[in-house]
């Protein structure tokens, strides 16, 4: 995409959280709703906070960088979106439902079926193969095992990793290893993708690749949330929201949300 | 989850670091091969005890006469005078010498001798191979005549038919007028296989045996058997002077006596071997805990890709089920094999495996699984999912 094209496309306004915003015929909801998101640690007497006050709004297709210096509290914020924590106080509204009173089990199947994360250091379990690691999401969602090794297999295929499925972790590359967490998250075909600095431990050849391939998977359809450091993999995104402090200091759209906002399916 | 699923991935676990594995489970393996193999010692020395007194008749008495010297000397003749009262059927009194040394052309063996009357065959059922046993004249007239455990016919004559023959008993020349079938140990543990039965006056004299120490007594019926042992506790006690010097035991006291000292024992024996599978639970727990505290980031992964609460409670369950069971498994395997060993290991040691405790002993360790296994799968399944993942 050509950056004079991009910058073409002013950066739109943020909806505020909460507003439903209409494009064309359609009533679209925000995917993501964060408001006031507060997060602190007590570390003895004195009460850190790492997020302050923060409000966010994604909406269905879009593909976000989230960018910030070192302890800023990217992680943070993307681990309440991702539901793996809980804020302090503020309210998160992901596809429409509340998640903040949500029980354990509850929250366990949206970040099985809705959510699919992608880390920095892949997270694989390295004593099972590709195979089995992009099966474990359908494990938990009760797939049964022949449909859970083909879907495995088919989304390997996707990624460009047919004849690696019986691989442990530790016999692939950075790169192969990203493709199967990758995979791993797509398994579920999860309405969000969520990468905190999928990129951050591979060579620039490889992380051009892993980008190359999470912009595909946006122009197909796919909600992407992303974390880096790199101003460079921002510039790929749709819209780039800065965070220093804790607060949320800059959010620029780059380009406009695709019109279709219907998600083709990854692996149909 | 499905159970199958479950059990899978808890053996996949189980089976990638074996020795750890086995390690853990040793203590289950122990204590389950224990309870299997105490229990099969146990309850085979019961059915012998139950089999050696069987081959006594139910209405048998055995007078013991527990003192030497003069005082507990019974006489021959006044004993036998018994016979006559109605509760009494036959008396067969005996005297022992073992380590006799019987000889027969140039081979030698040393064997017991057992020195009765004519009643004795009768009295302790046992069967002639060949020949015939001792008659009233052979008493009556002393003569040295012998008749030969199975055993003892079998070492010097092999399958022929040594009635007729002479032997060599302890110096003296015995005429064999006969031969036993086997017949297994006997009421006191001495084999009559291994005996060389001569008349009672015969062996007193010959091998200057004094006292008559056990006498067998047939009651008439079972309903006599009362009465008969207390006669004979009135004319021993009249007789000694003393309610100490002998004992008197019928068949159904001396397996109960037997049974129940074996009984005690042998639950003794499986209670210790209890608590090493406890220890051993408790062993499991300890693995458990530190695997869960290994596994922490594992944890999380899942944690973060769907896995609930419950999901993360059975895996490291059944881990813990998988490791106990198979340990219990083994020890099973092992159990059955030492118990069916250990009659050629060490002759003399009759075994009958218990398929109910044994799968008891199974079960347990299952349930010793399951009850240490659940508090390290409850904290694995508590983890936060955040927590899970930050921690390496
Ligand atoms: N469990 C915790 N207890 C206390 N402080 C924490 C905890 N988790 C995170 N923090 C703090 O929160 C701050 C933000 O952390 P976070 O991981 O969100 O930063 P980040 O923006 O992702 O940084 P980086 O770019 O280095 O990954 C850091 O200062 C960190 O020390
Ligand atoms: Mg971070």
């Amino acid at each position: 995409m050509a950056k004079a094209v991009k910058a073409a496309r002013a950066a739109a306004p943020i909806p505020a959280a909460g507003n439903r915003r209409t494009e064309g015929e359609r009533l679209v909801m925000p995917m993501i709703e964060l408001k006031n998101i507060v997060k602190s640690y007590r570390r003895g007497s004195e009460e850190l906070q790492i997020l302050k006050n923060v409000s966010l709004s994604v909406e269905q297709g879009d593909f976000v960088a989230i960018i910030g210096p070192s302890g800023s509290g990217k992680s943070t914020l993307m681990n309440t979106i991702g539901l793996l924590d809980v804020p302090t106080s503020g309210s998160y509204v992901l596809e429409g439902v509340a998640t903040e009173k949500m029980s354990d089990n509850r929250l366990a199947e949206l970040r099985n079926t809705k959510i699919g994360f992608i880390f920095q250091q892949f997270n694989l379990l390295p004593k099972l193969n590709a195979i089995e690691n992009v099966e474990l999401p359908l494990v938990y969602s009760g797939v049964p095992r022949k449909e859970r090794r083909e879907r495995a297999l088919r989304m390997l295929g996707l990624l460009g990793m047919e004849g690696r499925g019986h691989h442990k972790p530790s016999e692939l590359s950075g790169g192969q290893q990203q493709r199967v967490a990758i995979a791993r998250a797509l398994a579920m075909q999860p309405s969000l993708l969520l990468a905190d600095e999928p990129t951050g431990a591979l060579d620039s050849r490889t992380g051009a690749e892993v980008l190359e391939l999470m912009i595909q998977l946006n122009e197909q359809g796919n909600t992407i949330v992303l974390i880096t450091h790199d101003a460079h993999i921002a510039e790929s995104a749709r819209r780039v929201v800065s965070i220093r402090d804790g607060q949320i200091v800059d959010d620029k759209r780059l380009a406009p949300l695709p019109a279709e906002p219907s998600r083709q399916e990854v692996a149909g | 989850m499905k159970l199958t699923e479950l059990i899978r991935m808890a053996m996949r676990t189980v089976t990638g670091s074996p020795l750890r594995t086995f390690l853990t489970m040793l203590g289950v393996i122990i204590g389950v091969g224990s309870v299997v193999t105490l229990v099969a010692i146990g309850q085979g020395t019961t059915e012998r005890i139950a089999k050696q007194y069987e081959s006594l008749g139910a209405n048998t008495i055995v007078v013991n006469i527990l003192g030497t010297g003069r005082a507990t000397q019974l006489d021959y003749a006044e004993l036998m005078k018994f016979e006559q009262l109605p509760e009494i059927d036959t008396i067969a009194p005996t005297v022992t010498k073992a380590g006799s040394n019987v000889k027969y052309a140039t081979e030698q063996e040393s064997y017991t001798v057992i020195g009765t009357n004519d009643r004795y065959r009768a009295i302790t059922k046992t069967e002639l191979a060949s020949g015939r046993f001792l008659s009233a004249s052979d008493l009556e007239f002393r003569q040295n005549v012998a008749v030969l455990g199975s055993k003892v016919s079998e070492k010097f004559f092999g399958s022929a038919d040594p009635v007729g023959e002479e032997l060599n008993i302890d110096g003296i020349v015995f005429t064999i007028i006969g031969v036993l079938k086997e017949k297994g140990s006997n009421m006191s543990g001495t084999s009559v296989d291994g005996s060389v039965i001569v008349p009672l006056e015969t062996a007193r004299r010959q091998f200057k045996l004094g006292n008559i120490r056990t006498t067998y007594l047939e009651a008439t019926s079972k309903e006599d058997i009362a009465a008969a042992k207390q006669t004979m506790t009135q004319y021993l006690t009249y007789k000694f002077k003393s309610t100490s010097g002998f004992m008197l035991v019928n068949q159904d006291e001396l397996i109960a006596a037997r049974t129940a000292a074996t009984d005690t024992l042998t639950s003794q024996l499986v209670s210790v071997a209890c608590i090493s599978l406890v220890v051993g639970g408790i062993g499991i727990m300890n693995i458990m805990l530190v695997t869960v505290s290994e596994r922490t980031r594992e944890i999380g992964i899942r944690k973060s890709i769907g896995a609930k609460r419950r999901n993360i409670l059975l895996q490291f369950l059944f881990e813990s089920i998988v490791i106990s069971g198979l340990g219990g498994l083994i020890g099973l395997v092992l159990g059955v094999a030492l118990s069916l060993a250990l009659p050629y290991l060490q002759p003399g040691q009759a075994t009958s495996i218990s398929v109910k405790i044994s799968l008891y002993a199974f079960l347990f360790s299952v349930l010793v699984g399951i009850v240490f296994g659940i508090y390290p799968a409850n904290k694995a399944s508590r983890l936060r999912p955040i927590d899970a993942l930050r921690f390496d």
